[in-house]
């Protein structure tokens, strides 16, 4: 629930800020001149602000697109990714965000039509070249579609650019949109997978496993190509039981020739974000696992790590083909 | 312990006698406190503020990330005089720097945005609150505390149909008296905020380790607070009769630390 709503200077008079107030018409509306004077701010705490945090709108100004880090891939060698948020509406306690951001305010960019230009501008670029964009890095992609209509917006940009490919990264089930419309060829909904015990302790106000599931065969049988995503990988006692189970009830589940591509990746944190998020959540297990320094990123320890992934690579290769798999890690 | 900033000893006077409120002989600044509570009257304007605030913190053992309140009056073009405003955003006037304290569910008051101006006057701009201090109080006690635990209530005190003239001793007291209930809940909410905050870096263990008897160096003690800070996450139960046999910090750590491996995570 949102209670509070930033609305930058600049955007005020936009048609998409208009639309989306309307909407919200109980809501606290206050102006602001920049979303930086509320999000950058020192003196927050995110923990405190996750309990009801405010949604500032705003307009980005430049980068709508960057270059993907070198592991974030699904086949391709031109990877990208656009975030037109900051911030997540669920609260999973490994999330990179609690680390990165000041704030746990969510900021929303209205001027999708930029991030659009941008996209096809590379897309021209690279004419001879499958190029791979990535949404859901610094928010779920999906889960706030109710209110930001993004999705809604950016498919049709996709929809007249078939050599270019979307993931629309999410834990969410918020697809009805998507169930709604024609299925694009080339835009994949990879869902974040996690055992059912490490959903309920860690994935906090995410949709359960079973509803994820739903909502994946939902879209697998309206013709949308499905992607999972087994990352962060989480060690605890009966990790072994538990990932497998996971995995046979995921794969169970769908269709496995169809599914797009499978990636995993075990639990790693930027240092300065892992001492922040420690910082906030003292209490928290996940922290008092059996971490290592290794090259400016808290990881598990090495041997513990190879084998986890080692582990549930070869039970996810018990379902899928090789071609379909992508590891993050080397 | 809440802090709570007033411009006037007439604002004050109702927040002194419904919080027992005793004065603080020890102090410079017209200080007034009690076990949960402090209370200073700065005075008018942002430099006097300023100072005022800054003498409250310092002059309570810099006790950091504590709740911190601004109550006084205010001027608004259309509100009713008597009216609370809970403040969204306070722009300084002189240096247009904008302050946005926290939204907290449960705080009494009607939402309004203010400027703090240098100069008072009759003029009340469309929909905007009006006071003298609130910037100066925002941009000093962000210093201290975090942002989430500061709130600006204000009682609106003069409108184009109720001048400024109008006000007197009384009157203030008057209307923050009446709006008491309010400005209550407010501190109820931060006081909530402020415990919940203060238990999340409680850790009992810290008890059970005799700092008389076992010296640990400074890397030690960092160490020390890592390793508790990991057994009270996994849950580890440490009684001070398996200390006993160690004979220095060296070998407490060394206990601690196989304590903290012997337990695997369970989610």
């Amino acid at each position: 629930m949102i209670n509070t709503i930033y609305v930058e200077n600049d955007v005020a008079s936009h048609p998409r800020v208009i639309e989306l107030l309307k909407r919200f018409s109980d809501q606290e509306i206050i102006p602001c001149q920049h979303y930086a004077e509320l999000f950058n701010r020192k003196a927050q705490n995110f923990r405190l602000q996750k309990q009801n945090p405010s949604l500032i709108l705003s307009a980005k100004q430049k980068h709508f697109v960057l270059p993907a880090p070198a592991a974030y891939s699904i086949g391709g060698n031109r990877n990208y990714y656009f975030s037109h948020m900051m911030n997540c509406v669920y609260d999973c306690r490994y999330c990179f965000l609690q680390g990165m951001y000041q704030s746990a305010n969510y900021v929303l960019f209205v001027n999708y039509e930029d991030f659009s230009d941008e996209i096809q501008r590379i897309v021209a670029e690279h004419k001879d070249e499958t190029c791979y964009f990535f949404s859901g890095y610094d928010c779920d992609s999906l889960a706030l579609e109710p209110v930001t209509q993004f999705v809604e917006s950016i498919l049709p940009v996709f929809e007249a650019t078939p050599q270019a490919v979307l993931e629309l990264r999410t834990k969410s089930t918020q697809i009805r949109n998507l169930l709604a419309r024609e299925p694009l060829s080339n835009c994949v909904v990879a869902f974040s997978m996690s055992p059912d015990n490490i959903v309920q302790a860690l994935e906090v106000k995410t949709p359960g496993l079973e509803k994820r599931l739903q909502a994946m065969q939902k879209l697998q049988d309206r013709g949308w190509s499905i992607g999972l995503r087994f990352d962060p990988i989480i060690y605890h006692r009966q990790f072994e039981e538990n990932y497998r189970q996971l995995f046979s009830n995921v794969f169970s589940a769908l269709n496995t020739e169809a599914i797009h591509s499978v990636s995993l990746g075990g639990f790693r944190m930027p240092v300065a974000f892992y001492q922040k998020m420690l910082s906030l959540y003292p209490d928290e297990k996940l922290f008092a696992s059996p971490l290592e320094e290794r090259d400016g990123m808290m990881e598990y320890k090495k041997n513990m790590e190879m084998e986890m992934l080692g582990f549930c690579e070869a039970e996810i290769l018990k379902y899928i083909d090789q071609s379909q798999f992508f590891p993050c890690y080397e | 312990m809440i802090y709570i900033a007033c411009a006037l000893h007439c604002e004050a006077k109702p927040l002194i006698e419904f919080y027992k409120l005793k004065l603080d002989r020890t102090a410079v600044y017209p200080i007034f406190s009690n076990e949960f509570m402090s209370l200073v009257v700065t005075g008018m304007g942002k430099l006097v503020t300023a100072a005022a605030i800054s003498y409250l913190y310092a002059h309570s053992k810099e006790v950091k990330n504590a709740a911190w309140l601004n109550i006084g009056i205010a001027g608004h073009a259309s509100h009713e005089v008597g009216t609370l405003l809970n403040i969204a955003k306070i722009t300084d006037s002189n240096t247009g720097q904008n302050f946005y304290p926290a939204r907290l569910y449960g705080v009494k008051g009607i939402s309004s945005i203010l400027t703090t101006v240098e100069q008072y006057n009759s003029f009340y701009p469309d929909g905007m609150t009006l006071d003298m201090e609130a910037a100066a109080f925002m941009s000093v006690v962000q210093k201290f505390t975090l942002l989430d635990m500061v709130q600006i209530l204000k009682v609106v005190s003069d409108n184009q149909s109720h001048s400024t003239e109008e006000i007197n001793k009384s009157f203030v007291s008057d209307i923050i008296q009446k709006n008491l209930d309010g400005i209550d809940e407010t501190i109820q909410v931060l006081s909530s905020r402020q415990t919940e905050f203060a238990k999340i870096n409680q850790y009992d263990l810290f008890d059970t380790i005799d700092f008389d008897r076992w010296h640990f160096s400074q890397y030690q003690q960092k160490e020390l607070e890592k390793l508790l800070k990991k057994i009270n996450a996994l849950g580890i139960s440490i009684s001070a009769e398996s200390l006993e046999p160690c004979k220095d910090g060296k070998s407490v750590l060394a206990y601690l630390q196989q304590r903290a491996g012997e337990k695997t995570i369970e989610f």
